[in-house]
């Protein structure tokens, strides 16, 4: 019996072992969930992001004006408020091209629901008639697919490349190390825009071939977020190596698949976790930056940078419409905004130690 | 410091070959070229415009001829129709360029020249705009902390680094030209063209230079030396101007580098908002124009700006705190 052996104070083992239950260790995780709960502005930036995600995934259910139907008209309208003018009937199917076989049903039960209603023009028209609530809704969807797709791409390469660098370590971590030093010395934007013209070019016969422009594009940009990724990785991956709980995992005896798995992955998950976070506005930022260039999102798609360039040609001393400027603006700074916020939520919640001192 | 040097110029060589090889191989590799449009071109034309820009050559030729710094052209051009013995050029080696594609009377350097002053003031006039409202803010901040002044810095630090440049362009402009009607709304010429954009293009970085300034005061305020001058009866504006400063901006120094790099990029989109002629115009004109030789041009120089930077920037950091040494190259 156990108890013979070690003092219990007098008391069974058996209770003790009931009392111990109660007391639940705290894993990573949940450490994590509770200080990013008890941070009131990453919590409502998480509520907002959720809010934007629902509404962008579900465009076509919203009996939104079709963001690409024209009416030409001499000038952009102005908004009119709902009190103003709460909606109005008139849109077909026809308004929209090339939807996928989800958005098609989405818009089939759209029709289903509100009928031929949509709303008035509650955030104006553009210079060519199109709605811009509409197009704002419409374009988060293309700007929120970029950012995810180029943040994967960067994960993928990132993690892979950095975890390779981190394990093998010695001269081969060397020289992967040295390379990413030459690419981050190097002003990739620059280079992605040359690339971009270059593919731009040859868009036509790209799409003869079954590859989409935008999809090279997503790529592309994923290509250059990598490179943070892979330093921090690898510094992560070297210092978990030598660390002395992986050693004592190792003494113990456990095999190198479960170091692998249950105790590297985890603990290098955290920190990918956050560098995503700041990752996508930073391609967010650059997806806005590559279209208002006229190198990145090409009509009659629209995204937020494309609004952007709008936006701009919108502002001129006779006459500036107030309206192509102050939504996109506002939608573009809160998304990134809560992005941000929500992003150094995550790391103070999941690694204190890189937690700024305030 | 000799040594860090050589081992920077070595790999500052091998980063700038492998941009121009990387950049000239898929600017060939890409079938077409400048000189396609939709109207057909006489042959004899279109024989003459390859000979010029020597895209009549075998590529490894090309690229040579493109690295310098000799000269393969033994003619000089001078064959050509209309030759006068220009076309021929050193190559990017020696600091030339080649001839534009498309502005058929200008070279790449000239261009550059032209362009590069107005792009380098817009990008001082940035930075000192990101220095100044961000080094007091962060100071500012981090001396009234937890007060209502460091919360809404704080505020303004977070809005502004998640903002993108041309929208707080576009609200400059709004606000300072048709509002208030200080400045120009765009163009170039007098320094008050300069002052919106600089501020358009620098208010990103002042955002994080706040940050960085805050954090790095908050850390030294709460060194012994600090309280060492409070206790022996410095007068506290001497405290914070003599021995807090020098040592809170230091995270600040190195975050200049990667600053100067984000200026240089951002001036793209600045300059084509306020109209502004500089590098940053041309590299979008070229790269929608594709004037490949100008892109590849602007590619490579600001890839030698932006290490030379770097190095700088490594460089005046050991002499700001001697505890750091140059190892790592």
């Amino acid at each position: 019996m156990p108890g013979e052996r070690w003092d219990l104070g007098g008391r069974d083992l058996e209770e003790l072992l009931v009392e111990a239950r109660e007391f639940k260790g705290e894993s990573l995780w949940q450490d994590a969930r509770r200080r990013l709960l008890a941070n009131r502005s990453a919590l409502v930036s998480l509520v907002v992001l959720g809010v934007i995600g629902l509404i962008s995934f579900g465009a076509p259910l919203l009996p939104l004006p079709s963001p690409q139907a024209l009416d030409l008209q001499l000038e952009p309208q102005p908004p009119r408020p709902p009190w103003v003018e709460l909606g109005r009937g008139g849109w077909t199917a026809d308004d929209y091209d090339e939807l996928s076989a989800l958005d098609g049903l989405m818009l089939r039960t759209r029709a289903y629901l509100f009928g031929d209603w949509q709303t008035g023009r509650w955030f104006g028209t553009d210079t060519m008639g199109r709605d811009v609530l509409a197009r704002i809704v419409w374009g988060s969807r293309v700007s929120i697919v970029v950012a995810l797709v180029a943040t994967l791409c960067s994960l993928v390469i990132g993690v892979t490349y950095g975890a390779a660098a981190g394990l093998l370590g010695g001269r081969v971590d060397n020289a992967m190390m040295r390379l990413v030093d030459i690419l981050y010395s190097i002003p990739f934007i620059f280079l992605v825009i040359f690339v971009l013209s270059l593919i731009m070019e040859r868009r036509s016969e790209l799409e003869d071939m079954g590859i989409r422009f935008m999809h090279v594009f997503y790529v592309i940009l994923g290509l250059i977020y990598w490179l943070t990724m892979a330093r921090v990785v690898r510094g992560q991956v070297l210092s978990l190596k030598s660390s002395e709980f992986i050693e004592a995992a190792r003494v113990l005896g456990a095999s190198t698949r479960r170091i692998l798995f249950a105790h590297l992955v985890p603990n290098v998950l955290s920190i990918v976790i956050v560098y995503l976070t700041l990752t996508i506005p930073a391609v967010m930022l650059f997806e806005a930056f590559i279209s208002f260039l006229g190198l990145g999102v090409q009509p009659p798609d629209v995204s937020w940078g494309l609004l952007a360039v709008d936006s701009v040609e919108a502002i001129n001393p006779v006459r500036s419409y107030w309206w192509l400027v102050a939504p996109i603006s506002c939608a573009m700074g809160a998304t990134l905004l809560a992005l941000n916020v929500l992003g150094d939520g995550l790391r103070d919640a999941l690694d204190p130690k890189l937690r700024e001192k305030d | 410091m000799l040594g860090f040097l050589l081992r920077r110029a070595l790999w500052f060589a091998i980063t700038v070959w492998i941009v121009i090889t990387v950049s000239f191989f898929l600017m060939r590799a890409v079938p077409g070229g400048p000189f396609d449009t939709d109207r057909a071109i006489d042959a004899a034309i279109e024989k003459n415009l390859a000979a010029r820009y020597h895209l009549d050559w075998p590529l490894w030729k090309q690229y040579l001829q493109y690295l310098g710094p000799f000269n393969l052209d033994e003619t000089h051009g001078a064959t050509l129709a209309g030759g006068d013995g220009s076309s021929s050029f050193g190559g990017v080696l020696v600091g030339d360029f080649g001839p534009s594609f498309k502005y058929r009377d200008f070279s790449v350097n000239d261009i550059i020249a032209q362009s590069l002053p107005i792009s380098i003031a817009l990008g001082t006039v940035a930075l000192a705009w990101a220095l100044l409202l961000g080094l007091s803010a962060g100071i500012l901040s981090a001396v009234w902390r937890g007060s209502g002044v460091d919360l809404g810095l704080r505020l303004a630090a977070t809005t502004g680094i998640a903002l993108p440049n041309f929208v707080v362009a576009l609200f400059l402009i709004v606000l300072f030209v048709f509002e208030v009607e200080l400045f120009p709304v765009a163009g170039w010429g007098s320094l008050s063209h300069l002052a919106l954009p600089g501020l358009a293009l620098g208010g990103p970085f002042a955002a994080y230079i706040a940050r960085l300034t805050r954090t790095g005061m908050l850390e030294v305020l709460s060194q012994e030396y600090i309280r060492t001058a409070h206790a022996k009866g410095l007068p506290p504006r001497l405290v914070l101007l003599r021995h807090a400063i020098r040592g809170g901006i230091l995270p600040v120094v190195s975050y200049l580098g990667p600053a100067t790099a984000g200026i240089l990029t951002g001036s793209l989109v600045i300059e084509k908002i306020f109209a502004i002629p500089g590098t940053g115009t041309h590299f979008v004109n070229s790269a929608l124009n594709r004037d490949y030789t100008l892109a590849m041009g602007v590619t490579i120089l600001y890839t030698v700006l932006v290490y030379s930077l770097n190095t700088l920037v490594d460089l005046a950091y050991t002499v700001l705190d001697p505890r750091i040494e140059l190892e790592e190259a």
